[in-house]
C-alpha cells in the first residue's frame, strides 16, 4: 500500500498546474474584455446607440434670402410631415383605409408604406396645417409627426435664377444650391428609444433634439434694380420677341452685383414645369462672341501702352486685308473713309481696331485680355459660372490676332465684360464680383462679411479714365447714341455679334446685340451688361435694341439710387433730327437710316418693305425719338382683308396710329403698352373692324 | 461533542463561505437588474423572489451537508449514482420540452433538472472510483470505471439533447483524471479517441441547431438574426460599457430586449454593460478567489477523495464560467451553459450551493480527527 501522503505530495504538485491553467484562463478572459471593454468600448457604443434609438428627421428652417438692404427675397416657413413608424401601427389595413382619402393617396400604396420593414417611413411629405390637423385627430398609433422647411418667394419670379430653387431636401440651383452648407442649418431629429422590434418603448422619453436654423444671406442684389431690370428685359422679350435677353449689373468700384437676370425665367415654385435651360443665370453660366463691345479691351491696352492718339488719322475702306483675307468693316462695303482715331471708336470701325491690335502685337495684347480676367472664371459666388474661350497663344496666327482685336472669334461671358469695364470705370482695378454680402446666423449674428476684393490692376488710373472718356463720346456721337439719358454723363458701347452654330460656323441671321456702359463718368455707380439673343423683330443692332434699354432702365436706376444729375452745362442740347423717307426700303437699310440719324425703329406687321411710317418723312423731332413702320410686301396696299400684326410692347399711341392706317377702330383697355390683343395677331379682318388691345404699365415680370 | 465542533468550526473556511455569499449577492442583484423590466411579468420581481427562496434552501443545504462527513458520501455514491441516472432516464420518458430539448421534470412549482443533479454526482463518483485506485493507472483498462461512469450520463444527456452540459462533464473527468494521476500517454491517447470520436458526433450527435451554433462562433457573420444576433448583442452590450459601465440597472440592451436569455445564459452581458470593464474583473477576480479558495481546500485536504472532490466542483466552476463568459464575449460558442451563482436557474443554484457545501465538508475535516 503506497503511502497516502506521498499521492498528495504528488497531487498537490499537479493541483499547483491546475491552478496556473485556471489562473491563465482568467487573464484569458480578463484581456478579452479589456479588448471589447477599452479598445472597442467606443465603436460597439456607437453601434448600441443606433440600434437604440429610432429617430425621424426634424428638419431644421432654411436660412432666408435677403437683398442689400434688407429686403427678402427667400423665406422660409416650416410645414409639417407625416410620418408612420411601422412597428407601432397597430392595424395598418385600417390605417391605410382612414389615411387614404386624407392624404389623398392610394390605400394599397399605404398599406405598403405601413407595413414596411423599416423603422421610420415617410407618408407624405409638407402637407397643409389642415391635412396635418385632419391626422393629428385621429390619433392613430404608429402614425407620428415632424417638421420640415419650405421655401417662399415673396416676389415670385424676382430674381429666380439667382435664388435658383429648393428641391424637397436640398437647394439644387443657384444660390440655393452654392450655399446649401449655410442655408441647411443641422437637421434635428427626434429620438425615441425603441425595442428590437422597433416599438416605441412606453414610459420612455422622447428626446427633441431641436434643429439648427439655416444661416441667413444677404445679397448684394438690390431689390428693385432688379426689379426695374427684370421689367426692361420683359419689355424687351415683347417688343423684340427674341430667343433670350440678359442683363446684369454691378457696382464698378466692388465688383457686388446689383442685378441679374435672363429671360425668359421660371417660377421657382413650379421649377420642374419649364426646361433647365431657363433655371441658370445667364449673364454668368453662358459664354458667346462679343462683338464690339471687346474693343473696350484692345482700345484699352493700346492706350495704356501709348499706341493709341485720338488725333491721328485713319482711313477705313470698308475693310481690311489681314493674311490674304478680307475682314470686313461693318459698315458692309461703304467704309467709314477718313476718319480720326477717336471717330472710328465712336463709330466702332473693325479695321481701325485690327490696326491697333497688330501695334499692340500677339502678346501684349493677349496678356492684356487675360489681365482683364478672360478666359477663366472670375471666381463668383454662384454655382456653373462660364469661362469662355480665348486662344491659346500658339494657336493665334494674324487671322486670329485681327479678329479677336474687334471681338470675334472669341466666346465671354458677361460677367466678364461686365468686370473687365468695371476696371476701366473704378480706375483700373479688376475686381472679384459676388453676390453674397453677409451672412447672418437666424439670431442676427455676423457670421461673415465679404469685402470688395482687388484682383489686380490691370490699367493705370489715367488709361481708365481716357478709355472712359471715349466710351462717353461713342454715346454722345456714336453708336450708343440711344443709350443717352438727359442730364447724366454715360460712358457705352455697343456690340453685335454673329452666333456661332454648334458647328463653329456663323449662323446666319442670328445674333447677340449688346450694350455695356457705366453712369455717371465721373464717379460711376453702376455698371451694365445688356444682351438680346436673336431679335426677330427690328433690327438686329446693339444700338437699336439694347441702347434704349440702357436709357430706359437706367433712368430709373438712377433716380432709384439718388444719384444727381451731372452738371447741365457740360451736357450737349438734345440733337433735332429730320426724319427720313423711309417707304420702300428694306428693314436693314432703314435700320440703317434710322441709326444714321439717331431715331429708333419700331416694326410692325410682315414683309420685307416699309410701306408706311410714323412721324412722317420730314418731320423735326428730338434724337432717340422711335419711328414707328410697317411692313408689307412691295407695293402692296394694305386695302382688303387685312392680317393683324402683333402689337405686343407697343404704346396705345402707335397702336392707335397703325391701327388708323390699316382702317381699324381700336378699343383700348388700361394703359402702358400692349401684353395682349383680341383677335390674334394673324387673325385675318374686314377694314373697319375694331380691335380690343390691352395694356399694362408694365409686362409682367 | 463539543470538542469535535470547536475543532470543525475553526477548520470551517469562512473565507470560501464569504465568497460565495458575495456571490449570490451579486447574482441576485444583476438578476433583479435584469428581469425587473420584463414587461411580460405580472410580478417585476417573479425571478429574483424564485432565486432567492431557492439560494436560501440551497445556502441551508449547504450547512447541512457540511455536517454529515463526506466520507459518507464515499459509500452513498452508488446510490446517489444510480438515482441520477434513474432521473436521466426518467426526464426522456417523461420530461417537459424547454428549448427544443428535454431537460427537466415538472413537480409541481418546480422543474427539476437531472442534469445539473447528475454534475454533482459524478463528481463525487469519480472521486471514489479515483481515489479508490490511489493514484495507480497502469494502462487504460485502469481507467474503464471512470470512463464508463461518465460517458452513461453523459449518452443520457446528449440524448436531451444537451451538448453544454455534456461538455462539463467531460471537463470534470479530464481535470479529476489528471490530478488523480493519469498519466500523460492515456491522457492523450484519450483526447486523441475524443478528437476522432468528434467527427462521428457531428454527423450522428449533433442536432442541427448545434451544428449552427457552432458554425455560428465560427463564423458570426453568418448569422446576424439568429445565433450570430446573440454573441453580436452580447458583445455590444458589454462593449459599450466601457470602462465604468453604466451603472447598475442601467442595462439598455436587456431593457429594450436586444438581447435574448439574458436573465440565464447571457446575464454576464448585462453585468459588463452596466458594471463595465472595472465591475467585470471584479466578478472575475471573485471567481477566481473562490475556485482557489477551492483548489486550497484540495490540497489541504486529508485523503484522495476529498481532495479530488475540489478539483472537481473547481474544474466544474472553472468550466462554467470560461465557457459562459467566453460565449458572451465571442472566445466560445453557444452551448447555453449558465454562469454559477449568477445566472438565473434554480437547480444549478442548489446543486452549485450543494457542491460548495462539499467542499467546505472536506475543508472542515482537513486534520484526521485524533482521538
Amino acid at each position: 500500500m503506497p503511502d497516502p501522503s506521498v499521492t498528495l505530495v504528488a497531487i498537490r504538485k499537479r493541483l499547483l498546474f491546475l491552478f496556473f491553467m485556471i489562473l491563465l484562463v482568467t487573464l484569458a478572459l480578463v484581456s478579452r474584455l479589456a479588448w471589447i471593454q477599452i479598445v472597442r468600448a467606443d465603436e460597439l457604443y456607437e453601434q448600441a446607440w443606433e440600434q437604440w434609438n429610432r429617430s425621424i428627421p426634424a428638419r431644421s428652417p432654411r436660412g432666408l434670402i435677403y437683398d442689400r438692404d434688407g429686403r427678402l427675397l427667400a423665406g422660409s416657413t416650416t410645414v409639417e410631415t407625416i410620418v408612420a413608424i411601422p412597428p407601432q401601427v397597430e392595424d395598418p389595413r385600417q390605417t391605410a383605409r382612414i389615411l387614404a382619402p386624407i392624404l389623398e393617396k392610394g390605400e394599397e400604396e399605404l398599406y405598403e408604406l405601413l407595413t414596411l420593414d423599416r423603422s421610420a417611413i415617410y407618408l407624405k411629405r409638407k402637407v397643409e396645417a389642415e391635412v396635418a390637423q385632419a391626422v393629428r385627430d385621429l390619433d392613430l398609433p404608429g402614425i407620428v409627426f415632424t417638421t420640415e422647411g419650405k421655401r417662399y418667394y415673396p416676389n415670385g419670379t424676382l430674381a429666380s435664377q439667382l435664388l435658383g430653387f429648393v428641391g424637397m431636401d436640398q437647394g439644387w440651383a443657384g444660390l440655393e444650391i452654392y450655399y446649401e452648407e449655410q442655408l441647411k442649418g443641422r437637421e434635428g431629429r427626434i429620438l425615441f428609444p425603441s425595442d428590437n422590434l422597433g416599438r416605441e418603448i412606453p414610459h420612455e422619453a422622447r428626446q427633441y433634439v431641436l434643429p439648427k436654423a439655416g444661416d441667413d444671406l444677404y445679397l448684394t442684389i438690390d431689390e428693385t434694380i432688379q426689379y426695374i431690370v427684370e421689367r426692361e428685359l420683359a419689355r424687351s422679350m415683347l417688343e423684340f420677341q427674341p430667343k433670350q435677353a440678359m442683363i446684369i449689373a454691378a457696382n464698378p468700384k466692388t465688383g457686388a452685383i446689383l442685378a441679374a437676370a435672363s429671360k425668359p425665367d421660371y417660377d421657382p415654385l413650379h421649377y420642374e414645369e419649364v426646361d433647365s435651360s431657363r433655371w441658370a443665370l445667364a449673364p454668368v453660366t453662358s459664354s458667346f462672341e462679343p462683338g464690339s463691345t471687346f474693343k473696350l479691351t484692345t482700345l484699352a491696352a493700346a492706350i495704356e501702352e501709348g499706341l493709341y492718339n485720338k488725333h491721328e488719322f485713319f482711313h477705313c475702306t470698308g475693310y481690311a486685308n489681314v493674311a490674304g483675307h478680307q475682314i470686313g468693316c461693318w459698315t458692309a462695303g461703304r467704309g467709314h473713309g477718313s476718319i480720326t482715331y477717336l471717330q472710328a471708336v465712336e463709330s466702332s470701325c473693325n479695321p481701325a481696331f485690327i490696326n491697333l491690335g497688330q501695334r499692340l502685337g500677339t502678346e501684349k495684347l493677349f496678356s492684356y485680355i487675360h489681365a482683364f480676367g478672360y478666359g477663366q472664371k472670375t471666381g463668383i459666388d454662384y454655382p456653373g459660372e462660364g469661362d469662355g474661350l480665348i486662344f491659346d497663344l500658339e494657336q493665334v496666327g494674324p487671322l486670329e490676332l485681327a479678329t479677336t482685336s474687334f471681338g470675334q472669334g472669341i466666346s465671354v461671358t458677361p460677367l466678364q465684360q461686365l468686370m473687365a469695364v468695371s476696371a476701366i470705370a473704378n480706375g483700373g482695378y479688376l475686381m472679384k464680383p459676388y453676390l453674397v454680402r453677409e451672412i447672418r446666423s437666424a439670431s442676427g449674428e455676423l457670421i461673415y462679411e465679404r469685402k470688395p476684393e482687388v484682383v489686380r490692376q490691370v490699367i493705370s488710373q489715367e488709361t481708365a479714365r481716357q478709355v472712359a472718356e471715349i466710351m462717353e463720346s461713342v454715346v454722345l456721337n456714336g453708336s450708343a447714341i440711344n443709350a443717352r439719358i438727359e442730364g447724366y454723363r454715360i460712358a457705352g458701347k455697343t456690340g453685335t455679334a454673329q452666333k456661332v452654330g454648334p458647328g463653329g460656323a456663323y449662323m446666319g441671321g442670328e445674333y447677340i446685340v449688346s450694350f455695356i456702359g457705366f453712369v455717371p463718368v465721373e464717379d460711376p455707380q453702376i455698371v451694365v451688361y445688356i444682351a438680346v439673343d436673336t431679335a426677330t423683330r427690328g433690327a438686329q443692332w446693339g444700338s437699336q435694341i439694347c441702347a434704349p434699354m440702357f436709357g430706359r432702365m437706367m433712368g430709373d436706376i438712377l433716380n432709384y439710387l439718388q444719384i444727381a444729375p451731372s452738371d447741365q452745362s457740360t451736357l450737349p442740347e438734345v440733337k433735332i433730327v429730320e426724319v427720313p423717307d423711309l417707304h420702300d426700303l428694306t428693314v436693314d437699310e432703314a435700320a440703317a437710316l434710322a441709326e444714321r440719324s439717331g431715331l429708333l425703329l419700331r416694326l410692325v406687321g410682315e414683309g420685307n418693305y416699309i410701306i408706311n411710317q410714323t412721324p412722317k418723312a420730314g418731320a423735326k423731332v428730338p434724337q432717340q425719338t422711335q419711328v414707328v413702320v410697317y411692313l408689307g410686301e412691295d407695293g402692296e396696299n394694305p386695302a382688303g382683308a387685312i392680317s393683324l400684326p402683333d402689337f405686343s410692347g407697343f404704346t396705345v399711341r402707335e397702336v392707335a396710329e397703325v391701327l388708323s392706317w390699316l382702317g381699324l377702330r381700336l378699343n383700348a383697355e388700361g394703359s402702358g403698352i400692349a401684353i395682349y390683343q383680341e383677335p390674334d395677331s394673324g387673325t385675318t379682318v374686314e377694314p373697319g373692324s375694331a380691335v380690343t388691345v390691352f395694356f399694362s404699365t408694365f409686362p409682367e415680370p | 461533542m463539543p470538542m469535535l465542533d470547536r475543532r470543525l468550526i475553526k477548520n470551517f473556511d469562512f473565507y470560501l463561505l464569504l465568497l460565495v455569499l458575495t456571490l449570490c449577492v451579486v447574482g441576485t442583484v444583476t438578476l433583479y437588474s435584469a428581469t425587473h423590466i420584463m414587461e411580460e411579468l405580472a410580478d417585476p420581481l417573479y425571478y429574483v423572489r424564485r432565486q432567492l427562496l431557492v439560494t436560501c434552501c440551497g445556502l441551508v443545504a449547504m450547512l447541512i451537508v457540511c455536517f454529515i462527513d463526506y466520507i459518507n458520501f464515499q459509500n452513498w455514491s452508488r446510490y446517489l449514482y444510480l438515482g441520477s441516472i434513474a432521473l436521466l432516464a426518467l426526464v426522456l420518458v417523461m420530461g417537459s420540452v424547454r428549448k427544443g430539448s428535454m431537460r427537466v421534470i415538472p413537480i409541481g412549482f418546480f422543474d427539476l433538472q437531472p442534469s445539473e443533479i447528475a454534475k454533482f454526482v459524478l463528481i463525487v463518483m469519480l472521486a471514489k472510483l479515483l481515489a479508490d485506485r490511489e493514484g495507480h493507472f497502469h494502462s487504460l483498462q485502469d481507467l474503464v470505471p471512470s470512463l464508463l461512469a461518465t460517458a452513461l450520463p453523459m449518452g443520457l444527456i446528449l440524448l436531451q439533447p444537451d451538448l453544454g452540459t455534456a461538455l462539463v462533464f467531460l471537463a470534470i473527468l479530464a481535470g479529476m483524471f489528471y490530478v488523480a494521476g493519469v498519466k500523460k500517454r492515456e491522457m492523450l491517447i484519450l483526447a486523441a479517441g475524443g478528437l476522432v470520436a468528434a467527427p462521428l458526433a457531428w454527423f450522428f450527435v449533433l442536432h442541427d441547431y448545434q451544428k449552427m451554433r457552432l458554425m455560428v462562433f465560427l463564423n458570426p457573420g453568418m448569422d446576424p438574426t439568429g445565433t450570430g444576433l446573440q454573441l453580436l448583442q452580447s458583445m455590444i452590450g458589454i462593449g459599450s460599457g466601457g470602462l465604468f459601465g453604466k451603472g447598475l440597472f442601467e442595462s439598455t440592451q436587456a431593457r429594450l430586449r436586444f438581447l435574448p436569455e439574458h436573465h440565464t445564459d447571457f446575464i454576464f452581458s448585462v453585468f459588463g454593460e452596466e458594471m463595465g470593464f472595472i465591475g467585470a474583473v471584479a466578478l472575475l477576480l471573485l471567481f477566481f478567489l473562490l475556485i482557489y479558495r477551492i483548489l486550497w481546500i484540495a490540497t489541504h485536504a486529508k485523503d484522495q477523495f476529498g481532495a479530488l472532490i475540489c478539483v472537481g466542483v473547481a474544474v466544474m466552476f472553472t468550466f462554467q464560467i470560461l465557457v459562459n463568459i467566453g460565449m458572451t464575449i465571442s472566445v466560445m460558442p453557444v452551448t447555453g451553459i449558465p454562469l454559477p451563482f449568477i445566472s438565473y436557474g434554480n437547480n444549478a443554484m442548489i446543486v452549485n450551493l450543494l457542491s460548495i457545501g462539499l467542499v467546505l465538508n472536506v475543508g472542515m475535516r482537513r486534520h484526521k480527527i485524533q482521538f
